[in-house]
């Protein structure tokens, strides 16, 4: 290791505490081979989720306008995310809420929820002085003013709302003196460093015009009545706010060529570096018109190559409904591939990524393809739900359309979500009641974010559910040796935004990209998460990619922790504005 | 001798003949409606739950096709005509094994089809089975050129080089991709609903260094679609 490498910190201090939570499964591990191999016998599936809302105290019903949903605006639901709010160590829990069309202004209101770290939450909404009572759409959390504590951005119905992190105790909204209190419908939404100056940039999506007061005539779909939109309503331009380091925000969304001739129903976004050149791209998610890639070029400009880089539309050309977003390396050649969740009657979408950018559709070379038609997706994420060294795949699915039903437009309202299993070079869906009764049970699902809720090492999941319960799933994986790597870029970008971790095991390399966005309107945990395979007490190698493109080497990491890496200060303060060549 | 209040009887085969002109003229849910009196009949009717079955398929209503084309295939088990749509709606309900099986059926019985080679081929490529797929459009597009006058058949073989582009494009084969889409691209002069064809033909060029190429291609690809693009609904509407 060298001298550089020794000068940044690594916490190896086993965060994997023991938890209340522990299961059967534990305990069988513990036992002698025999009895162990016995016990495997008839041991559920790696791959399992159990439904623990009930026992986690979080009893909250959301709201996106009256159900069923006569309007589009009532139809997304809400976004959800998971941070460490109090810096305890355990990931919180932050709920946007909405309201109904008779009063966007005044809702139930957004929800803040500690983790106990005994498997329960604590609502602290009134503790922490949250009143958001508007129509709250996605979340995005990031540590704009840089002071340690991870902030919350929330697009609404109405003003966009930045709360203001102070000190772990309360959510202080300070959205018109940042500037970022956009009054247009706001959907998905995520912190990125765009000019590589260490500060973190926000682009928010909007979705589009609708006045609520009077509400656009019905539509058809495949002869059946239903709500219009988005096609017939206005499309509104999204906007890209560059963080200027003072508390405020400045929209930069023209001058960095982020104004498109032709705007798009945007619902979804992520914001990481997709060509490698270690410059944060952007890709927004848009229903029914083609999806933009932002290519940043440097300088603080970008060029919309969404249909020439081949990944606006699917592999027809055909422009799809695209709602959540997941990134994941899997074709492993080093770049992040982008997944994109749609209408019924439609396929999900993987493009593969290859150096250029170019991006091909291969959604049915995965096995992704067919299998995704009768399911309208949102949130989604690949992680390696069971620990075996690759990811898998989730996808919560509901229909919009009340009215629908497989006898008539093939894709019944309420839809099971999705949980595949990656298998070789597919991924095979996952029906066994036995990986848990969540998978079997059709509901409205919308809003998801992924994180390590109960502390032990694997990734469990907040689902929402249109105008339905928070549903909280706890991962239960047999024993493995797990990874978490959380990167410190400094002090204005702490959750490190923009790296790349790559962790090389048993031969095998796995490849994260902590970025900004993805999932639907929701915020997942902000580190890197590998699984090893069989517990064994293996080492790992691990290398990290800054957001400006300078790795760090670090041999023997013991699995089983998570691993804090703390950039150093004076490599940050070297450059503070620099643009990443 | 009928009194003054009873219905007209039912001539089914005047509402089967009625029924095949409205889908002819792409009025599915007409011809629906001349339909289903004929199944209240005699539920056994088999020209009646086929051509149902093809009314929803074209209104993209593949649950309820199936269910029409599968009774129909009950009815005759060897006609093979119900296994065609009923191999699409399978394909578009995500049950490929099936789809395979009722392509199989009707390729089995009409050899010189080309079409259900085009469906057999998009089981293949899903499957990733590229050299299958691959030989699956070459048949569609070999059978349909045997018919050059008559367009439905010319829009297939155009789907067929778009469809063997696709393979050629995954084994990073470019040039052998670029040739099948630009033979696409002739058959989408007549038909816009080939549009997909610009659009690969723009993503190749790209990968071969033919931004130029892209360009117009790319063009044509927002040319064409316009001409089809519906003025509001949903993916697939």
């Amino acid at each position: 290791m060298s001298g550089e490498q020794r000068a940044r910190s690594i916490d190896h201090t086993a965060r994997l505490r023991a938890s209340m939570w522990l299961t059967s499964q534990w305990v069988l591990a513990a036992l002698p081979f025999g009895m162990a191999g016995l016990a495997r016998a008839a041991d559920p599936p790696a791959l399992r989720f159990s439904d623990v809302t009930k026992a986690s105290g979080v009893d909250f019903v959301t709201t996106s306008g009256k159900q069923p949903s006569r309007e589009i605006l009532e139809v997304d639901g809400n976004g959800v995310a998971l941070f460490d709010f109090d810096r305890d160590g355990d990931l919180d829990l932050f709920v946007a809420n909405g309201a109904t069309t008779d009063d966007t202004e005044n809702g139930p209101g957004s929800r803040m929820y500690l983790n106990a770290g005994d498997g329960t939450f604590k609502d602290v909404t009134a503790d922490v002085g949250l009143k958001l009572k508007r129509w709250g759409m996605g979340v995005a959390v990031g540590d704009y003013d840089g002071d340690g504590w991870d902030d919350v951005y929330v697009t609404c119905f109405g003003p966009n709302v930045l709360l203001r992190n102070v000190g772990g105790k309360s959510l202080e909204d300070v959205s018109k003196a940042a500037g970022v209190d956009d009054s247009r419908w706001g959907t998905g939404c995520a912190f990125g460093d765009i000019d590589g100056d260490g500060d973190l940039d926000l682009y928010v999506v909007n979705y589009l015009d609708f006045d609520p007061r009077n509400p656009p005539s019905r539509s058809s779909f495949k002869g059946v009545t239903v709500m219009r939109g988005p096609h017939g309503l206005p499309k509104v331009q999204s906007v890209l706010y560059e963080n200027l380091g003072d508390g405020r925000f400045k929209d930069v969304t023209a001058d960095a060529g982020c104004i498109v001739k032709e705007p798009g129903y945007g619902l979804g976004v992520a914001m990481l570096d997709f060509d490698g050149d270690h410059r944060c791209d952007i890709f927004v998610a848009n229903d029914s018109t083609p999806d933009f890639f932002f290519h940043n070029k440097g300088d603080r400009k970008f060029a919309e190559i969404g249909l020439l880089s081949g990944i606006a539309a699917n592999i027809d050309g055909t422009t799809q409904a695209s709602m959540g977003i997941g990134i994941a390396d899997v074709d492993g050649n080093g770049l992040p591939d982008k997944f994109t969740v749609n209408f019924s009657s439609d396929t999900n979408t993987l493009h593969l990524n290859f150096p250029g950018p170019f991006f091909e559709d291969r959604t049915s070379q995965y096995g992704l393809g067919l299998i995704s038609r009768p399911f309208l997706g949102w949130g989604t994420g690949f992680y390696d739900f069971d620990g075996d060294a690759d990811e898998d795949l989730f996808i919560a699915n509901g229909h919009v359309f009340p009215e629908a039903a497989t006898q008539n437009i093939d894709s019944p309202y309420e839809q099971t979500p999705l949980l595949f299993e990656r298998h070789g070079d597919r991924f095979e869906r996952i029906t066994d009641a036995a990986s848990g009764e969540m998978i079997q049970r059709p509901t409205r699902g919308r809003g998801v974010a992924f994180g390590d809720i109960d502390g032990d090492g694997d990734i469990d999941m907040i689902m929402l559910i249109l105008n339905g319960p928070i549903t909280i799933l706890r991962n239960e994986a047999p024993p493995r040796d797990w990874l978490i790597v959380s990167c410190n870029a400094g002090a204005k970008n702490p959750r490190g935004l923009g790296c790349k971790v790559e962790v090389t095991c048993d031969g095998k390399t796995q490849r994260r990209w902590i970025y900004g966005g993805g999932s639907f309107q929701s915020a997942s945990a902000q580190y890197a998460h590998f699984g090893l395979g069989e517990r064994s007490g293996r080492k790992a190698s691990l290398r990290v990619t800054w957001s400006d493109g300078q790795t760090d080497l670090f041999d023997d990491v013991q699995a089983g922790s998570l691993l804090t890496i703390q950039c150093s200060e004076k490599r940050l303060q070297a450059s503070p504005f620099k643009v990443v060549p | 001798m009928p009194g003054k209040s009873d219905p007209a009887p039912l001539d089914a085969d005047r509402q089967i003949d009625l029924a095949k002109r409205l889908l002819a003229a792409g009025q599915n849910e007409a011809a629906i409606e001349q339909l289903h009196p004929v199944i209240a009949a005699d539920p056994n009717h088999f020209d009646a739950q086929l051509l149902v079955g093809v009314a929803y398929h074209k209104l993209r209503r593949y649950e309820q096709a199936q269910g029409y084309l599968e009774k129909a295939r009950e009815l005759a088990p060897n006609d093979a005509r119900p296994n065609y749509p009923l191999g699409f709606c399978l394909y578009y309900l995500g049950q490929r094994e099936a789809a395979r099986k009722a392509f199989e059926k009707f390729i089995a019985a009409f050899p010189d089809h080309g079409h259900a080679y085009l469906g057999l081929g998009l089981i293949e490529f899903d499957d990733d089975r590229l050299d299958e797929a691959a030989a699956c459009f070459k048949k569609c597009i070999e059978l349909n050129a045997r018919y050059a006058d008559d367009p439905t058949r010319a829009s297939f073989q155009g789907s067929g080089h778009v469809r063997l582009g696709d393979v050629y494009e995954r084994q990073q084969k470019f040039e052998q991709a670029r040739d099948q889409y630009i033979k696409a691209t002739q058959f989408a002069e007549a038909d816009a609903s080939l549009y997909a064809a610009y659009f690969k033909l723009a993503r190749v060029q790209n990968r071969l260094g033919d931004h130029e190429g892209a360009k117009k291609s790319m063009q044509k690809f927002e040319e064409t679609k316009d001409k089809i693009r519906p003025s509001e609904g949903f993916p697939e509407q």
